[in-house]
C-alpha cells in the first residue's frame, strides 16, 4: 500500500480513527490478558475439571456446593472479614496520626518518612520470615522477652492460637501498610491550603480541635480512597498468612490453627494446587470473591464518602 | 501544509507498523515452542517399535526436557549420560518442588511447556499419579520389567490401576539418625546394634525415653516433636487406606495415634514443628536423641543442619520395623515426542549399573535396581560420602541389610496430600493442647479430612 492511498483513505474516516487506533494496543492487551481470563474463569467455574482430564459441565453446582456445603469456605470468609476488621481501622488511625505528627516535624521529616515506608517495599517473604521468627513458640524473641521480664512463665504459642494467629497477621499487614497510609495522608495534607489553618488560628482553634474539625474532614476523600482500596486488598489477603505458616518451606501448614487463619485466597490456592486440584471449584471461589469485593467496595464507599458524592 | 499532512500520515503508518510489530512479537513467542517440538520429533529415534534398550546408544538422538529441583545432580549425571549417548541432548529446567505440580498442571492445561521427564516428590506423588499424565512403562516402547526393581518400591511407582508409571530416584528406607555422644553419655554405648537391641518395640522405646528424660534432667528427649515421631509411626503402617473414594483413616491411623499420644504423655517428645528454624537448630544443639532419616537425609537433613557434627551421628533401625521417608518417582509424560530418548536417560540415570554407580558415589543415591546390589557389592561396602559423618558407619549397607528387608510398599493415593496437610495442621495443636487424647485426635482428624476431601466417604 502506497502512502498516497493511505492518505486518501484517511480522508474518508477522518480524524475519528485516531482515538481508536491509539487505544487499540491497550484494548487488545487488556482483552487478551484481562478480559479473556476473566470470562474464561467464569466458564471454568461451571465445570468440574482438574486441569488435565476432560471437563464435565455441571452448571452452578460448584457455587451451590461452595455456599451451602463448604464450612471451610464460610470460615475463610469470616476469618478474612475479622482480620480486615482488625487491621483496617488500626492502619487508618495510626497512619493518620503518624502522618499528622510527621507533617509538623521541623527536622528529620525525610528520615521518618523513609523509615516508615521501608516495610512497604520489603518483600512479603522476608516479612513472613521475620514474623515467624519473632513469634516462634520455642525460640521467638517475643516469648524470650516476655519470659525474661516475667510476664509469662512459659512461652505462649502465638502461631497456634486462634486469636493469636489472626492478631499477628493483622499486625503484619499494619506494619507493612502503615508507611503507605502515612505517605498518602501526608500527600493529602499538603493539598489543604494553609490559609484555612491561619483562619482557624485567628478564630482561636488549636491542636486537637484544629485536627478534628479541619484536617480530618478535609482528608475525607483520602480516607475514602484508603478504605476502599484496603477493603479490596484485604479480601485478597494471602501473602502474610501463607508466609507466616512456613510458605517458604516444603511442609507448609494450610490455614493455621483450626483453620482460623485461612483466608479466601488461601482456600482458593489450597483447592486448586495444594490439597486438591479442582480448577472449576476454585474458579467458583474466585468468582464469588469477585462479587464479594464488588459488594463490599460499594458498601464501604457509601459508608465513608461525603454526602454530596453519594447518589 | 502538505508537509504537515504527510507527517501526520507517516506517524499514522508508524503507529500501524509498531502495532503490527507488537502483535507479531506476541505471536512469535507462542510459535517458538512448536518448531523446536517438531524438530525434536524428527530427531527422535526411528526405531520406536523395538525395545529401545537394545538400540545403539550413539545412534539415538533427540532433546529431552527435564524439570528437576536438584541442579547439581542433573549437571553431573547428564555429562555422564552423554559419554554413552552423545546425541541425546538433555535440557534441565530448575523447578522448586513446592511449585512443581502447579507448574506442571498449568503447562499441560495451557498446552505450553511440558517436560518429557516428570518428577513426583512424595508430597504430591499420589496427586500426580491420579492426574494420569505419566506413561505406562510396562508397555511399548519401554517394556520395563518390574521384577528387576526392589519389591517394596513397586507400590510407590504404580498408579491405582497397578501399572508401573515411574521409577524410583533413590531408595528411601528410613531409620533413625541418632546422636552418638548422647547415646554414649546416657546409655553407655553408641553402637547401632546395641541401641537397636535396647528398643525392639515402641514400648521399650518409651521406657528408654523416660529413663533418658530423667537421667538428663529433662534436657534430652527422644524426638524433637510429634511430627518426627508420627513419620515413623504412620510410615510403619503400610496398609492401603483408600479404596476408590472411601478413606479408612481409623484402620490407618488409630494405632499410630495411640502410640504417638503415649509418647507425648510420657513427655519424651519435644515441642518443635518439622522444618522450622527451632527444629533445624536443635540438631546441632544435641537436645534430642533421634531424627527419622532416609539415605537422602544424611546430606539434606542432618549434615545440612549440623555442619560441624561429623562423627556425632549414627544410624539405627526403628522399633518394630522399617518405614520410608520422602522419595521421588521419575516418569515420562504420556504425550512426549521423545519417549525413547527420555527412557534412555531415565534408564541410564536411575537404573543402569554405570549410572547408579556414579549416582551412588557422588550423591549417595541408592538405585532401586536389584542387579546393582549384586554386581556392585564392593562399591556398597566401600565408604560412602557421608559414612565418616556418621562415625564411620557404613550407611548404605545398614540401609540395605537392616532396614530394606523390613520395608513394605504403601500404595499411593490422591488423598495422601489431603491427609498430610490435615496432619500438618493438627499436630501443632496437639503439641499445644495438653488435654488432647488419641481418641479425640482421631475424631478431629476424620472431621478435618471430611471437610477437605471432597466427595469422599471417611471413616
Amino acid at each position: 500500500m502506497s502512502v498516497s492511498s493511505a492518505v486518501s483513505r484517511k480522508r474518508k474516516w477522518g480524524p475519528r480513527m485516531w482515538p481508536y487506533l491509539f487505544s487499540l494496543p491497550f484494548v487488545l492487551t487488556y482483552a487478551a490478558f484481562q478480559l479473556y481470563p476473566v470470562i474464561y474463569s467464569f466458564v471454568l467455574s461451571l465445570y468440574d475439571w482438574n486441569g488435565i482430564s476432560d471437563r464435565s459441565f455441571i452448571g452452578f453446582k460448584n457455587y451451590v456446593q461452595l455456599w451451602t456445603n463448604d464450612p471451610l469456605f464460610i470460615k475463610s470468609l469470616w476469618n478474612t472479614l475479622i482480620m480486615m476488621g482488625m487491621f483496617i481501622p488500626v492502619t487508618l488511625i495510626l497512619g493518620l496520626t503518624l502522618a499528622y505528627w510527621t507533617f509538623h516535624l521541623v527536622r528529620g521529616k525525610n528520615l521518618i518518612q523513609t523509615i516508615n515506608v521501608l516495610p512497604y517495599i520489603t518483600t512479603p517473604v522476608a516479612i513472613g520470615f521475620i514474623f515467624s521468627y519473632l513469634f516462634d513458640w520455642q525460640t521467638g524473641l517475643v516469648n524470650l522477652f516476655l519470659t525474661k521480664v516475667g510476664i509469662l512463665e512459659e512461652g505462649f504459642y502465638w502461631l497456634q492460637d486462634e486469636w493469636g494467629s489472626r492478631a499477628i497477621i493483622a499486625l503484619m499487614v499494619v506494619w507493612r501498610n502503615l508507611g503507605y497510609f502515612m505517605i498518602i495522608y501526608m500527600a493529602g495534607m499538603t493539598i489543604i491550603p494553609q490559609d484555612v489553618y491561619e483562619a482557624a488560628k485567628v478564630d482561636g482553634s488549636t491542636g486537637l480541635h484544629t485536627f478534628r474539625t479541619i484536617t480530618m474532614p478535609l482528608l475525607r476523600n483520602i480516607t475514602v480512597f484508603l478504605v476502599v482500596t484496603s477493603v479490596i486488598s484485604g479480601f485478597q489477603l494471602f501473602d502474610e498468612p501463607k508466609l507466616l505458616y512456613g510458605g517458604w518451606s516444603g511442609s507448609a501448614q494450610v490455614g493455621g490453627p483450626d483453620n482460623s487463619a485461612l483466608t479466601i485466597i488461601w482456600k482458593f490456592v489450597d483447592e486448586s494446587f495444594i490439597s486438591n486440584t479442582r480448577f472449576g471449584y476454585a474458579s467458583a471461589i474466585a468468582y464469588s470473591l469477585f462479587l464479594l469485593i464488588l459488594l463490599f467496595s460499594i458498601a464501604s464507599y457509601r459508608l465513608t464518602a461525603p454526602k454530596e458524592d453519594k447518589r | 501544509m502538505k508537509k504537515k499532512r504527510m507527517a501526520k500520515g507517516l506517524s499514522g503508518l508508524m503507529a500501524v507498523l509498531m502495532l503490527t510489530g507488537l502483535l507479531a512479537a506476541c505471536g512469535g513467542n507462542n510459535d517458538n515452542a512448536s518448531p523446536s517440538a517438531s524438530s525434536s520429533t524428527e530427531g527422535s529415534p526411528a526405531a520406536s517399535t523395538g525395545s529401545s534398550a537394545e538400540a545403539d546408544p550413539a545412534q539415538m538422538s533427540g532433546t529431552v526436557k527435564v524439570w528437576d529441583w536438584d541442579e547439581a545432580f542433573q549437571t553431573g549425571m547428564i555429562a555422564e549420560f552423554n559419554k554413552k549417548y552423545p546425541n541425546i541432548k538433555v535440557e534441565v529446567t530448575v523447578v522448586n518442588p513446592n511449585d512443581y505440580l502447579q507448574k506442571l498442571q498449568s503447562g499441560i492445561a495451557s498446552g505450553s511447556d511440558v517436560p518429557d521427564v516428570i518428577l513426583g516428590e512424595s508430597a504430591y506423588r499420589g496427586k500426580l499419579f491420579d492426574l494420569d499424565v505419566l506413561d505406562n512403562l510396562e508397555a511399548a516402547p519401554y517394556n520395563f520389567d518390574k521384577s528387576t526393581i526392589v519389591d517394596y518400591v513397586l507400590p510407590y511407582v504404580s498408579n491405582s490401576k497397578g501399572e508401573v508409571i515411574a521409577v524410583d530416584q533413590s531408595l528411601t528406607p528410613a531409620g533413625f539418625a541418632y546422636r552418638r555422644d548422647l547415646a554414649k553419655q546416657y546409655w553407655g554405648t553408641d553402637d547401632p546394634a546395641e541401641i537397636a537391641a535396647m528398643i525392639p518395640t515402641w514400648d521399650d522405646f518409651i521406657a528408654k525415653g523416660t529413663e533418658l528424660k530423667d537421667k538428663s534432667g529433662g534436657k534430652v528427649l527422644m524426638f524433637p516433636g510429634l511430627g518426627d515421631a508420627f513419620l515413623a509411626l504412620k510410615g510403619q503402617n503400610f496398609g492401603s487406606y483408600v479404596n476408590g473414594t472411601e478413606i479408612d483413616l481409623t484402620t490407618k491411623l488409630q494405632k499410630p495415634l495411640q502410640k504417638l499420644f503415649q509418647m507425648k504423655d510420657a513427655g519424651i517428645l519435644g515441642k518443635n514443628e518439622l522444618w522450622t528454624p527451632a527444629w533445624s537448630s536443635s540438631m546441632a544443639k544435641g537436645e534430642f536423641m533421634f531424627y527419622p532419616m532416609a539415605p537422602w537425609g544424611a546430606k539434606w537433613h542432618i549434615a545440612a543442619n549440623d555442619p560441624d557434627g561429623s562423627g556425632h551421628w549414627g544410624l539405627v533401625k526403628a522399633p518394630e520395623g522399617g518405614f520410608t521417608r520422602g522419595g521421588t518417582a521419575v516418569g515420562i509424560y504420556k504425550d512426549s515426542k521423545v519417549k525413547d530418548a527420555a527412557w534412555a536417560f531415565i534408564q541410564y540415570a536411575y537404573l543402569s549399573d554405570e549410572g547408579s554407580a556414579y549416582n551412588f558415589k557422588t550423591f549417595g543415591n541408592m538405585t532401586s535396581s536389584k542387579s546393582f546390589y549384586e554386581t556392585q557389592k564392593a562399591l556398597i561396602e566401600a565408604p560412602g560420602p557421608y559414612d565418616e559423618f556418621f562415625g564411620g558407619q557404613n550407611l548404605a549397607s545398614y540401609f540395605m541389610d537392616e532396614i530394606v528387608p523390613e520395608v513394605q510398599g504403601e500404595p499411593q493415593s490422591q488423598y495422601d496430600s489431603v491427609v498430610d496437610s490435615v496432619f500438618n495442621a493438627l499436630y501443632p495443636l496437639w503439641t499445644k493442647d495438653g488435654s488432647a487424647t488419641a481418641e479425640s485426635a482421631l475424631k478431629k482428624f476424620i472431621d478435618e479430612t471430611k471437610i477437605k476431601a471432597n466427595g469422599a466417604t471417611i471413616k
